[in-house]
C-alpha cells in the first residue's frame, strides 16, 4: 500500500501516456487502412482527344481505358439507324485515373490544373465534392486523435512533476546521507532505479490488459466490420516500443530528482 | 606525523556574514580534538567545511592532500570514504535496519558482503547492540542510535571522523558510551574531531583543544 502511494502517480502518468500513443497509433492505422480502401475505390475520369499513355504525376498508380464498346452496343439496340464506327471515329479517348494513396484537395488541385492545361484533355471528372467529404470526415478524425494525445501528454506531465516532488520529498535525506559517505552517483539513484524499472513494468502490464481488451471488444469489431477494414495491430512489438517510452521516462525522473538535490553551498 | 589537515587563514560564512574570519589550524594523523565554542560560534560550520558541504570564502583548506577550494565533485566523492560524520542528530536512513546503516561505507566502498556482515557483527556486539541489528532506527532509543551512526563512521576505518555535537542528545550514560567508541576509533589510528558546547569532565587519554571566540580560532592545549 505504501509502495502504491508513493509510486501512483508515476503509474498513472505512464498508463495515460502509452494508452494515448497506443489510441493515437491505432486512429492512424484505422484511418491509413480506411484511407488505401477508398483510393482504391477512388478514380477521376479524363476525356482526352488523343491516347493517353503517361500523366506525370507521383500518386498516380495507373491509367486505364474505359470501354466504351458497351455502350455503344447499347445505344445500337436502342436506335437502329445508329452508326458505331462512325461514332467510334469521332469519340475522344475515356480513362480512369488510379491512385496510390487518397488524393488530399491540394492534390486534386495541381492534378486537375496540369491536366486542363493540356489542349488535348477536353475534360476531367474528379467527383471532388464527394471525395472532399470524405476526405475531410478523415482529417477531422485524425485531430480529435492528436488533441485527445496532446491533452493526455500534458496531463502526464503535471502527473509526472507531482511524482517527482513527492520522489524528492521521500527520498532526499537517504541520498544525503549517501552522499556524505562519498555514495557514487549510481548508488545513490539504485533504489529510484530500480523503483522506476518495476513502475515501468507494471505500466506496461496494465496497458497489454487494457489494449489486449479493446482490440478483443465487439464494440472495436465491430467499428471495423462497419468500415468494411481489417486492421493488423503487433501488440509485442507496441510493447516494445512502450518499454522504450516508460523505461526512459522513469529514468529521466529519476534521474531529475537525484540531481536536484543541492550538494555543496 | 602527517598531517590530515592544514586550514590556513580560512573564511568561512554563509552570503555576506562570516562565521569564522582568518581562522588556522591543523590535525595530525591520530589526534584527539575537541572544538568548542558558543552556540552559533561556527563550530557546525568548521565541520561542514571539513566535509566539503561547504567552500570556505577565503584561506586554504587541505584535507588529506585534496586542496578543498579546488576540489571537483568525482574527488570530493572519493574524499569522503575516508571521512566519517557523526552527527547530533543520528541522520541514520530510516527505511533500513541498524545492520544495514552501519554496513554503508562498506557497501559504498564495494566491499564483500562477506566482510561487510563479519565487521557490522564483530562492531554491533562491541556496542551491545547485536540483538537490536534487525531493527529499524526508529525502534530504538536515542543513545543507541547514535551508538550505531558512530559505528557507521568507524566501520570502514577512516581517516579522519568528524562529530558534530554527537552527545548533545544524550544521557550521560549513553554519552559515556559514546565517548568509549570515539577512544577506540582512536586507537585504531583514527584523528577525532568533535564538535562540542563543553569538554567531558573526565578524559583518560591524551587530547588537544580549540576553542573558538569572536570568529577566531584558539589552540588552548
Amino acid at each position: 500500500m505504501k509502495y502504491l502511494k508513493s509510486h501512483i502517480f508515476l503509474i498513472i502518468a505512464l498508463v495515460s501516456i502509452l494508452f494515448s500513443i497506443e489510441t493515437y497509433s491505432l486512429f492512424n492505422k484505422v484511418v491509413s487502412t480506411y484511407e488505401e480502401k477508398i483510393a482504391k475505390n477512388y478514380t477521376m475520369i479524363v476525356v482526352s482527344k488523343v491516347p493517353l499513355t503517361h500523366i506525370n504525376f507521383s500518386n498516380i498508380s495507373k491509367i486505364t481505358p474505359i470501354n466504351i464498346d458497351e455502350s455503344l452496343a447499347n445505344l445500337k439496340k436502342q436506335l437502329k439507324t445508329f452508326d458505331i464506327t462512325k461514332i467510334r471515329k469521332n469519340l475522344p479517348y475515356f480513362y480512369k485515373l488510379h491512385f496510390k494513396k487518397f488524393p488530399t484537395p491540394y492534390e486534386l488541385n495541381n492534378l486537375e490544373k496540369t491536366l486542363l492545361s493540356n489542349p488535348n484533355i477536353i475534360r476531367i471528372e474528379s467527383f471532388r465534392s464527394n471525395q472532399n467529404q470524405v476526405y475531410n470526415l478523415l482529417l477531422i478524425i485524425k485531430l480529435v486523435a492528436t488533441i485527445f494525445m496532446v491533452i493526455i501528454l500534458f496531463i502526464s506531465f503535471l502527473l509526472i512533476v507531482k511524482q517527482l516532488e513527492v520522489w524528492k520529498f521521500e527520498h532526499s535525506e537517504r541520498m544525503y546521507i549517501m552522499e556524505l559517505f562519498g555514495a557514487p552517483f549510481w548508488f545513490r539513484s539504485a533504489i529510484l532505479l530500480k523503483l522506476a524499472i518495476i513502475d515501468s513494468l507494471l505500466s506496461i502490464a496494465i496497458i497489454f490488459g487494457v489494449i489486449e481488451y479493446v482490440l478483443n471488444s465487439n464494440m472495436y469489431k465491430h467499428l471495423l466490420s462497419q468500415l468494411g477494414i481489417e486492421v493488423d495491430v503487433n501488440v509485442f512489438s507496441d510493447l516494445l516500443v512502450f518499454l522504450g517510452i516508460s523505461l526512459s521516462i522513469s529514468l529521466i525522473a529519476t534521474v531529475i530528482v537525484v540531481l536536484s538535490r543541492k550538494e555543496v553551498s | 606525523m602527517s598531517k590530515v589537515v592544514i586550514a590556513k587563514d580560512l573564511d568561512l560564512g554563509y552570503k555576506n556574514e562570516l562565521i569564522i574570519e582568518k581562522g588556522s589550524f591543523s590535525l595530525n594523523s591520530g589526534d584527539f580534538v575537541f572544538l568548542t565554542g558558543a552556540s552559533g560560534s561556527g563550530k557546525t560550520t568548521i565541520i561542514r567545511s571539513l566535509y566539503g558541504e561547504m567552500k570556505p570564502k577565503n584561506g586554504y583548506l587541505n584535507i588529506g592532500g585534496f586542496d578543498m577550494m579546488k576540489i571537483s565533485k568525482s574527488k570530493l566523492t572519493y574524499l569522503r570514504r575516508y571521512i566519517g560524520i557523526v552527527f547530533q542528530d543520528y541522520k541514520l536512513i530510516n527505511e533500513w535496519t541498524i545492520e544495514k546503516n552501519v554496513k554503508l561505507p562498506l557497501m559504498i566502498s564495494g566491499i564483500s558482503e562477506e566482510i561487510q556482515n563479519k565487521k557490522a557483527s564483530k562492531l554491533l556486539s562491541q556496542v551491545k547492540l547485536a540483538h537490536r541489528a534487525d531493527r529499524f532506527p526508529f525502534e530504538l532509543s536515542g543513545g543507541e542510535q547514535q551508538r550505531a551512526a558512530v559505528i557507521r563512521a568507524i566501520i570502514n576505518e577512516p581517516v579522519l571522523i568528524l562529530a558534530d555535537e554527537p552527545t548533545g542528545n544524550l544521557d550521560d550514560y549513553s554519552a559515556k558510551l559514546v565517548m568509549e567508541l570515539f577512544k577506540f576509533a582512536n586507537e585504531l589510528g583514527i584523528t577525532i574531531l568533535i564538535a562540542t558546547h563543553h569538554l567531558p569532565q573526565t578524559f583518560d587519554i591524551p587530547y588537544r583543544h580549540i576553542h573558538i571566540e569572536g570568529k577566531k580560532i584558539y589552540e588552548v592545549s
